[in-house]
C-alpha cells in the first residue's frame, strides 16, 4: 500500500469513526426526548385526579323556563314543577309486546295498542308519554328495561285549578328536545305576555296580575250558581276597578281546566269551554246600553236629567215601528226613560243628536275597535256594526241593538262614565292604566251616576239592591240573533251593568247570563235573572273588596219635574 | 458560606413546595364544596319551587271552599257579609277601673247601637302598656 492510499484509508476511517460517533448522540438524545416525553406524562397523570363529568354538579343553577304569574295579593296562579317525559329507543327494548302491557298499565291514559305500535316502531327514538308523575317514573324504573329514557322537563301547573281560566289560557310544548323544550303560551294572558315570561332576564321576577283570587273564587262561584239556577247555557262576569281599570275578576262560563290537555269538542263554538265570552264574544248587549245614550244626550246639551220627553206615540222609520213594553205612560223625564227602560225614550234623544254627533261619541267610547286587554283573545273580539251606519242604524244602537260589543267593552264604558268621564282602558296587569281623554264631562258624569242609582232603588234593577252600597246600573234583556237573521222570540241574553258606590265609584260590575229562565216566574228578563245575581255577588266581594258598607242618610226621594217641553224630534 | 446559602435556598425551596401542595389541595377541596354547594343550592331550589307550587295548591279557594263545607259542624265557617262589619267602640272592654284618662266610651257606644250586643267572652283590653289582662266582661 502506498502513502498515498494509506491516507486516504487513514481518512475515511476517521470519517467513519466521526459519523458513528454522531449517530450516537442522535440515539441518546431520541431515547432521552422519549424518557422525559414518558416521565412527563406519567408524571401528570399520577398528580391528575380522575374527574367524571356531572350534570347535578355542573355549577349552573337551573333556571326556570317560564316566568310565574301571580295575583294582585301575590298567590301563585300559574308555576312550574319539575317533571319528566318518557321516551324510548325500540332498538333496545326487550320483548315490545310485554313491554308495552306493562306500560299501559302504569300509564292509564295512553292506550295499549298505541304504545305497542310505538314500541316496534322501525325507530331510534320515540316520545311515549310526556309529562308523567314522579310515580309513574319510579315504576318505570322498576320495569329496568334498557330502552326506555326519561327526560327532564319544567310542567307547567295551575294550582287553582279552574279559577281565572279564561284569564290564563295555557301552554303548549313548542320545539321538543331530549334536553330542553320551549313552553310556548297557547292562550290568555300567557300568549300575550309571552315574550315577557320567556324573556330570561325577567325569569324570576313573577308577572303580578291584577286578579284578586278570592273575588275572582266567588265570582265564579256566584255565577256558577246562578247559571245552574236559571238553566243559563253560559255565563259572564266583570268586575274592575273604576280609576285604573284594572280587572279584579273575570269570569266566562262553561269554563275548562288549564292543567289538562285540550279536548276535541263537537258542541256549538259559541260554547266553546275555551271561548271567553266576557272578551272573546260579541254580542248585541241590549238596554245596557241606554246610559249610554242618555249620556251623550246630556253631554250634548240637549237634555238634562228631568228633561220630559213624549213616551207615548211610537217611534216609526219606514216600516219599522218601535215601541216600549210594559204599560204606556205618556211624559217620562230622562232619569225614568233610563229607569224604566224606555225605547222610544231613547230613540228620541239619539234622535235629538243626529246620527253623526251620536256615531262620533259611541267611537269616543271605543265601541269601534278591540278593547287592548292583555289577552290574546281580546285582538280577535272586534265590534260587529254595519258598514252603512244609517239613522235606522242609531235608532236600533240607541237601545242596544243592531250593535255587537264584547261585555268587556260595555264593563269599560260604564268605567268610563263613572270615572269622571275619563277614558278607562281595561287591563288584566296590576297596576293597570292610566286614564285617557275626557270623553264626558265630570258634571254630566256625577249626573249620570245619579240616574244609574236610581235604576236600583227604584226601578229594574230593585232586586240587585245591597244596602250601604250604594249600585246603580243598568238591566239589559237582548233577544238573540238568529244566525240566519232576525230574532229569537224565547231566547234573551240578560245583562246587569253597574256601578258601586254611585257616589264615590270605584267598581265597575257586569254579569250576563245567556238563555236563563227564572224558575219561579217562567221569565227571562234581566230584572228576574241578572239581577238578583249581581245582588248576591255584590252582597259577597264587597267585604273581600274591603268596602264596608255606607250608612248613608236617607237619600232624599226623586222628584219628577213637570211642565217641561219634550220636543225632541228634530 | 456557599454550604449556607446552598442550605437556606434549599429549605427554603422545601417551605415553598409545601405551601404550595397545601394551597393546591386547599383549592381542589374549595372547588369540591364550591360545586356540592351549589346542587345542593339547585335542589333546595327546586324543593322551594315544589312548595310554593304545593301552597298554592293547598290555599286554592276551591279547596278552601270544600274544607269549610268540610268542616262546617265544628267551625261554622260563612262568607264575609257586609252586616259583619261593626264599631271598635261596640267591643266590650274589661272593667274601667284602671286610670280614668284611658277609657274607652264604651257604654255611651253601647247606648248608641244597642243592636250590637256585647260580646260575652274574655277580650283583651289593647293599649294597656305592656301587660295585656284577660278577664271577663261585666257581661
Amino acid at each position: 500500500m502506498t502513502d498515498l492510499v494509506r491516507g486516504a484509508v487513514m481518512k475515511s476511517k476517521a470519517g467513519q469513526r466521526q459519523r458513528a460517533q454522531w449517530r450516537v448522540v442522535l440515539v441518546m438524545l431520541a431515547f432521552a426526548v422519549a424518557y422525559v416525553a414518558a416521565g412527563a406524562r406519567m408524571g401528570m397523570l399520577a398528580l391528575a385526579e380522575p374527574e367524571e363529568p356531572q350534570l347535578v354538579r355542573g355549577g349552573q343553577l337551573p333556571d326556570p323556563v317560564r316566568g310565574e304569574i301571580l295575583d294582585r295579593r301575590g298567590n301563585l296562579l300559574a308555576g312550574n314543577l319539575p317533571g319528566w317525559s318518557l321516551y324510548a329507543d325500540p332498538r333496545f327494548i326487550i320483548e315490545p309486546r310485554e313491554t308495552a302491557a306493562k306500560l299501559a298499565a302504569i300509564l292509564p291514559d295512553v292506550p295499549r295498542e298505541r304504545i305497542e305500535k310505538l314500541l316496534t316502531r322501525e325507530s331510534s327514538f320515540v316520545w311515549i308519554k310526556r309529562p308523567i308523575t314522579p310515580r309513574q317514573r319510579q315504576a318505570v324504573l322498576e320495569l329496568g328495561n334498557p330502552g326506555l329514557a326519561f327526560a327532564a322537563r319544567e310542567v307547567r301547573v295551575y294550582p287553582s285549578g279552574r279559577l281565572a281560566a279564561h284569564v290564563l289560557g295555557g301552554v303548549r310544548t313548542a320545539h321538543e328536545g331530549v334536553t330542553f323544550a320551549e313552553l310556548v303560551g297557547s292562550a290568555g294572558v300567557e300568549h300575550h305576555q309571552n315574550d315577557r315570561l320567556s324573556d330570561p332576564s325577567s325569569l324570576a321576577e313573577p308577572l303580578a296580575l291584577s286578579i284578586d283570587s278570592a273575588v275572582q273564587a266567588t265570582v265564579e262561584d256566584v255565577l256558577g250558581t246562578a247559571v245552574g239556577y236559571f238553566g243559563a247555557k253560559g255565563g259572564a262576569a266583570i268586575l274592575m276597578k273604576v280609576q285604573t281599570g284594572e280587572i279584579v275578576a273575570l269570569a266566562s262560563l262553561p269554563d275548562f281546566n288549564p292543567n289538562q290537555p285540550r279536548r276535541p269538542y263537537n258542541g256549538e263554538p259559541a260554547y266553546h269551554p275555551r271561548f271567553s265570552r266576557a272578551v272573546q264574544g260579541v254580542y248585541e248587549l241590549g238596554s245596557t246600553f241606554k246610559p249610554i245614550t242618555a249620556a251623550l244626550a246630556i253631554e250634548a246639551g240637549i237634555v238634562e236629567p228631568e228633561t220630559m220627553i213624549d213616551t207615548k206615540t211610537p217611534v216609526t222609520y219606514g216600516r219599522h215601528r218601535f215601541v216600549d213594553h210594559g204599560r204606556v205612560r205618556p211624559m217620562q223625564s230622562v232619569t225614568e226613560v233610563v229607569m224604566r227602560s224606555s225605547n222610544i225614550g231613547t230613540i228620541r234623544m239619539a234622535q235629538g243628536l243626529g246620527t253623526q254627533r251620536f256615531r262620533e261619541g259611541l267611537k269616543r267610547f271605543g265601541f269601534f275597535v278591540p278593547t287592548g286587554v292583555e289577552l290574546a283573545e281580546a285582538r280577535t273580539a272586534r265590534p260587529r256594526y254595519p258598514r252603512d251606519w244609517t239613522d235606522l242604524t242609531t235608532i236600533t244602537a240607541s237601545f242596544g241593538h243592531g250593535i255587537s260589543i264584547s261585555p268587556l267593552h260595555l264593563a269599560s264604558a260604564y268605567a268610563t262614565l263613572a270615572n269622571r268621564g275619563r277614558l278607562t282602558r281595561p287591563s288584566l296587569i296590576k297596576g293597570g292604566t292610566a286614564p285617557g281623554e275626557q270623553v264626558i264631562s265630570p258634571r254630566t258624569s256625577a249626573q249620570m251616576m245619579r240616574v244609574l242609582r236610581e235604576v236600583v232603588a227604584r226601578g229594574t234593577a230593585r232586586r240587585a239592591d245591597v244596602p250601604g252600597y250604594e249600585l246603580g246600573g243598568k238591566t239589559g234583556t237582548a233577544e238573540k240573533t238568529r244566525p240566519e237573521g232576525g230574532y229569537y222570540d224565547d231566547r234573551v241574553l240578560s245583562t246587569f251593568a253597574g256601578v258601586f258606590p254611585t257616589s264615590r265609584p270605584e267598581y265597575v260590575i257586569l254579569v250576563s247570563l245567556d238563555e236563563p229562565t227564572d224558575p219561579d216566574s217562567g221569565k227571562r228578563e234581566a230584572s228576574r235573572t241578572a239581577v238578583p245575581t249581581t245582588g248576591e255577588m255584590l252582597r259577597r266581594i264587597a267585604p273581600l273588596l274591603g268596602l264596608r258598607p255606607q250608612d248613608a242618610p236617607e237619600q232624599p226621594g226623586y222628584t219628577v219635574p213637570v211642565g217641561l217641553p219634550a220636543d225632541l224630534d228634530g | 458560606m456557599k454550604y449556607f446559602t446552598l442550605l437556606i435556598s434549599v429549605s427554603a425551596l422545601f417551605v415553598v413546595v409545601v405551601w404550595a401542595y397545601n394551597v393546591n389541595y386547599e383549592t381542589r377541596q374549595t372547588f369540591d364544596r364550591l360545586s356540592t354547594l351549589r346542587a345542593e343550592i339547585a335542589a333546595e331550589g327546586e324543593a322551594l319551587q315544589v312548595l310554593r307550587v304545593e301552597w298554592a295548591w293547598l290555599n286554592s279557594p276551591a279547596r278552601l271552599r270544600e274544607l269549610v263545607r268540610a268542616y262546617e259542624g265544628e267551625l261554622h265557617l260563612t262568607h264575609l257579609r257586609a252586616d259583619h262589619f261593626s264599631y271598635a267602640g261596640s267591643v266590650p272592654f274589661p272593667p274601667l277601673e284602671l286610670n280614668p284618662e284611658e277609657l274607652w266610651p264604651i257604654p255611651e257606644a253601647h247606648q248608641n247601637r244597642p243592636e250590637i250586643p256585647l260580646l260575652p267572652f274574655p277580650v283583651p283590653r289593647p293599649n294597656s302598656g305592656g301587660s295585656l289582662q284577660i278577664q271577663w266582661s261585666e257581661q
